[in-house]
């Protein structure tokens, strides 16, 4: 499994204007309910509600927010980052700055369990991180994680 | 047998022995201090253990394994109770006095009396002491012995030095034992130390230097029992040889009261507190007044006993062993008699959830992976460790094993056992090891999620192995939620492989994979709703507490009709300060997650806040919450130590034995405050009585004999209470023991039978002119027959709260019995002891002017009771 596989050009916010979670969230909710015909609302609601359950920043600056949805086709990402941080409830009460949002279709078998392990695998990678904090646009950004992702 | 814990007290605080080996007999010291092979030789057994044979001879050379001796339950002591008590010792010296003075006619009245009053209280406390015998030998806890090379179920009292028994978890230590070999034997000592904590205990020889008994590390205790692990041990010492033995006689007599007990000591009391003010008055008063001193004194000694309550021992044990026998046919055992008022009074009732709310039928509905999808292979996991543990198999295990297809689906045969790593409380988790026809180990962990999941790195899905990353333990549990909050009772299932090694312990439960759940149901039973709603009608609140957790309890509860609105879980109760639970315990009905110390802090937190708290339960867990309640309940089927615990067992568990076992104890507690009552208001009115007589009179009201005669026959009045039927209202609602409306009732009710007594006395004064000592003798049978006979209509009244006679019955034995009494009353004076007795024949008119004073009486006495219920004071 491949991430760019479900996270497209499209789908990467080099520059997140919002300056709290929820905000930031909604920003990255918007790419996939643009082009697959989804509430945004409906999104967002789904990866608040996750966050409920304990927080999806996972320190170091990284955030992996995820949910499931009804009526998703498949597997959909987007990737945004934060020039000054928000705060995300990290388990090291640290801001985040870099999210990958995970949507996965609601029905069928847990495809977001393999996604997700890939995307935690990948970014655990420090050099890689801070790579991606450097890169000067969206593009940029995506072209890093294509390369990261076909190395391993 | 004699259950262990008749000598072991409740809440018996810890016992602690500073010096150095006391109570450990030298057998034991030496099999502590030898390796096993040189304690087997030395108790003359073997691995195989003992033969039946030697075991019996052993046991008819050493005695039975048990503690304390049956004592004084013998014909002979009982027949000494009825002879020591107050009535038949003065009965039996006035009778000498008669004989001595030439009265041999009145002497031999007086001895006809004593074997009648002798008899009396002979067959009852006999019929009461058989009775309870019978209840004892229904309960039986056994022990695990090998013989003839076969582990055989034992009884307790049967083990002799140098069987071999096998210990596993839940079981009682049946006696001091040296082990042979242990795994992971966690023993829990509290109930000789006081100290919670389980210890460990291995099978090497201890070094010949050790600090004290109970830190003998090869060694088991009597009464003690096994937490977790199993093990094999050889029996070094039996019954009172044994370090609980020595306790034990140290310790008779020390159980601690209950409110009951106190109730009654009390009450005791105060009748001796009244007898000490009255006697000495009576005694002078007379002596000053009348001059003969001799006739003074035997007028004392007899109100002395009149205001006996000589009947209350025997009206209590006859009242619970006929409650308790009641209760056997209504499958509730009744272990410990005086428990039995307890249930009465109980007004919360705290259960376990399994069996008691659900079927305990459990059924394996689930076998998923970590995504809920259905995996064969999951089953095949959970089946192959359930198949292969040898602890305990719980009802969780036994609904894995209902499924023998898979036995051959996934060829268990060719899997070889390696090693085991037993359950136990703290883990909430075991595993078993087996060999892989490759020659690996695997080692295969189930258990309660949460403990499954800390020591899973990893996770399995789709037949690839993935981390357990910290952004998916969420999504992961969510899962598992989901069963738990349809009611499933869900257990993970994970294992790890290693390159095959020799044994296998608790350190190599981690680093574990997580394959995925197994799910079970229970479902509520179908009585459990109807039973919860006639304890509630009766004045019991029901709450749950169990380890289970939270969602699963939830769904449960609501189910059967339990609100659920707060819920308390095992780690808050932990938090809580007492004032924060005190309040708690008051609001929740669900307590989740708990673990036995917190059952008994719930349990502790209630009996503050004034409850008579009632414990249900059967697990190895219980133990210390069934102990700490006011009165613990377990079933026949339960772990020893739960049943050894209890005070009551059901032989089937289901709260609608128990609602109907409450209100046959509520009986019982209602028949024995009417005798309480009774004896205490006419003792109380027959205080002013004397007193006023003494002072007014030119010669005692009744004479001595006439008075223990009245006496016995009121005793005869009341040997029915027990039978009697009891109204609805008075066990309608649990009924606390309560001093304060006693003294009330006394305090009113008993002035009631002054009234007509001084009446009496100015009937025969002015009327039939008794006023001179030659008249005497009619007085005093005028007093005697109306004393006798408004003492005994009395007890209809006192019995009932309703009209007597037309709104409540007293029992036929009841009705019988009272008039058969007023008869015998009516007749003494035209009979051919009323010489004897000193009775002189009463005119006609004394008849239905004592008609009319009875039914005065009955009327005024009804009437203060009246206005007694109606401002709330009995």
């Amino acid at each position: 499994m491949k991430i760019t596989d479900f996270l497209r050009p499209s789908d990467v916010i080099a520059d997140l204007s919002g300056s709290t979670a929820e905000e930031v969230l909604a920003e990255l909710c918007r790419p996939v309910a643009t082009s697959e015909s989804l509430d945004a609302q409906v999104l967002l609601h789904q990866l608040l509600a996750r966050e409920k359950l304990g927080s999806t920043g996972i320190g170091e600056g990284m955030a992996i927010p995820h949910s499931r949805v009804p009526n998703l086709a498949g597997l959909r990402a987007t990737i945004g980052r934060s020039r000054c941080g928000v705060d995300f409830k990290s388990v090291d009460s640290r801001p985040a700055s870099l999210f990958v949002a995970l949507f996965a279709p609601a029905a069928g078998p847990g495809l977001h369990l393999h996604a997700l392990s890939r995307i935690s695998r990948i970014f655990k990678s420090r050099p890689f991180r801070e790579s991606l904090l450097a890169a000067t646009d969206a593009a940029e950004i995506h072209r890093l994680i294509e390369a990261e992702d076909a190395r391993s | 047998m004699r259950p262990i814990r008749e000598i072991l007290p409740k809440r018996l605080g810890p016992i602690r022995r500073n010096g150095q080996m006391n109570g450990v007999s030298k057998q034991l010291l030496e099999a502590a201090r030898a390796d096993s092979a040189a304690v087997l030789e030395q108790l003359r057994s073997r691995s195989t253990g003992l033969t039946a044979e030697e075991a019996e001879r052993r046991l008819e050379e050493i005695g039975p394994n048990s503690v304390a001796k049956d004592e004084g339950h013998g014909r002979w002591a009982i027949l000494a109770k009825a002879l020591l008590n107050p009535l038949v010792i003065l009965l039996a010296i006035l009778a000498v006095v008669s004989l001595l003075t030439g009265d041999a006619r009145a002497a031999i009245v007086m001895a006809l009396m004593v074997l009648l009053g002798v008899t009396l209280r002979f067959v009852q406390e006999s019929r009461a002491d058989s009775a309870a015998k019978k209840l004892r030998a229904m309960i039986k806890v056994t022990a695990t012995a090998v013989r003839d090379g076969m582990p055989r179920e034992v009884p307790l009292a049967e083990l002799v030095p140098g069987d071999i028994i096998n210990l596993a978890a839940g079981d009682m230590i049946p006696a001091d034992v040296r082990l042979l070999s242990a795994k992971d034997l966690f023993v829990i000592q509290a109930s000789l130390t006081g100290e919670s904590m389980p210890v460990e205990k291995f099978d090497a020889p201890e070094p010949a230097a050790q600090a004290s008994a109970l830190e003998l590390k090869n060694v088991c205790f009597l009464g003690t029992s096994v937490e977790s692990g199993r093990g094999t041990a050889v029996v070094a010492c039996t019954g009172e040889s044994t370090y609980l033995g020595s306790l034990a006689r140290a310790m008779v007599g020390q159980p601690i009261q209950t409110a009951f007990d106190k109730g009654v000591s009390r009450f005791t009391w105060l009748m001796i507190r009244f007898l000490l003010v009255m006697v000495p008055l009576v005694f002078l008063i007379n002596g000053f007044t009348k001059g003969d001193w001799k006739e003074a004194f035997f007028f004392a000694l007899a109100v002395a006993v009149g205001l006996t309550p000589e009947m209350l021992p025997m009206i209590v044990t006859v009242c619970l062993t006929r409650g308790a026998m009641l209760m056997a046919n209504k499958k509730v055992i009744v272990k410990r008699l005086h428990s039995i008022q307890n249930l009465g009074a109980m007004n919360v009732l705290c259960t376990d959830k399994t069996g008691t709310l659900t079927a305990d039928q459990v059924v394996l509905e689930r076998h998923c992976d970590v995504e809920l999808e259905e995996d064969d292979e999951v089953l095949a996991l959970a089946y192959l460790n359930s198949h292969f543990q040898t602890g305990l198999k719980n009802v969780l295990d036994r609904a894995i094993l209902a499924h023998p297809e898979i036995h051959e689906q996934f060829h268990v045969p060719q899997y070889r056992k390696v090693d085991e790593i037993p359950f136990d409380f703290q883990r909430r988790l075991m595993s078993v090891v087996i060999e892989l026809p490759d020659g690996t180990h695997r080692l295969i962990c189930k258990g309660a999620p949460e403990e499954v999941y800390r020591r899973c790195p990893k996770f399995e899905y789709q037949g690839e192995q993935l981390p357990m990353e910290h952004v998916l333990i969420e999504d992961l549990r969510l899962e598992y939620e989901k069963l738990s909050a349809d009611g499933f009772r869900v257990l993970a299932v994970a294992y790890r492989d290693f390159k095959g090694r020799e044994t296998y312990s608790k350190a190599d439960e981690n680093e574990l994979v997580l394959r995925g759940y197994v799910a079970f149901f229970d479902p509520p039973k179908d009585s459990a709703r109807p039973a919860i709603e006639a304890l509630r009608q009766h004045g019991v609140d029901v709450k749950v507490l169990t380890g289970d957790n939270e969602a699963v309890s939830r769904k449960v509860c609501r189910d059967v009709g339990i609100p659920t609105g707060r819920v308390v879980l095992g780690a808050q109760v932990e938090a809580m300060s007492d004032a924060e639970l005190a309040v708690a315990v008051e609001e929740a009905t669900l307590f989740a997650r708990l673990a036995p110390s917190h059952k008994q802090r719930v349990v502790g937190a209630l009996q503050t806040a004034g409850h008579v708290v009632g414990f249900l339960g059967d697990g190895i867990n219980d133990g210390p919450a069934l102990r700490a309640a006011d009165v613990g309940i377990s079933v026949d089927s339960a772990a020893d130590i739960a049943k050894e615990s209890a005070d009551l067992i059901l032989l089937e568990k289901s709260l609608m034995v128990l609602e109907e076992g409450i209100l046959e104890g509520r009986k019982v507690f209602a028949n024995i405050l009417k005798y309480i009552r009774m004896g205490a208001s006419s003792n109380f009115g027959n205080m002013f009585s004397v007193l006023g007589a003494s002072a007014l009179l030119p010669f005692v009201p009744m004479a001595p004999m006439q008075i223990l005669t009245n006496n016995l026959l009121y005793d005869f009045s009341q040997v029915p209470i027990p039978t009697d039927s009891v109204d609805p209202e008075q066990i309608a609602r649990p009924r606390p023991w309560s001093m304060r409306e006693i003294t009330k009732f006394i305090l009113f009710i008993g002035p009631c039978s002054s009234v007509f007594d001084y009446s009496t006395y100015a009937m025969m004064w002015f009327v039939f002119k008794a006023v001179t000592p030659d008249h005497a003798s009619l007085f005093q049978t005028g007093w005697f027959v109306e004393s006798l006979l408004t003492q005994t209509l009395i007890i209809h009244v006192i019995r009932t709260n309703r009209i007597p006679f037309i709104q409540s019955r007293a029992s036929l034995p009841l009705t019988m019995t009272s008039l058969a009494i007023m008869a015998i009353g009516m007749w003494l004076p035209f009979s051919p002891f009323a010489s004897a007795l000193g009775f002189a024949a009463l005119p006609p008119l004394y008849w239905p002017l004592l008609l009319a004073t009875l039914f005065l009486y009955v009327l005024l006495t009804q009437s203060v009771k009246m206005w007694l219920l109606k401002r709330m004071w009995i």
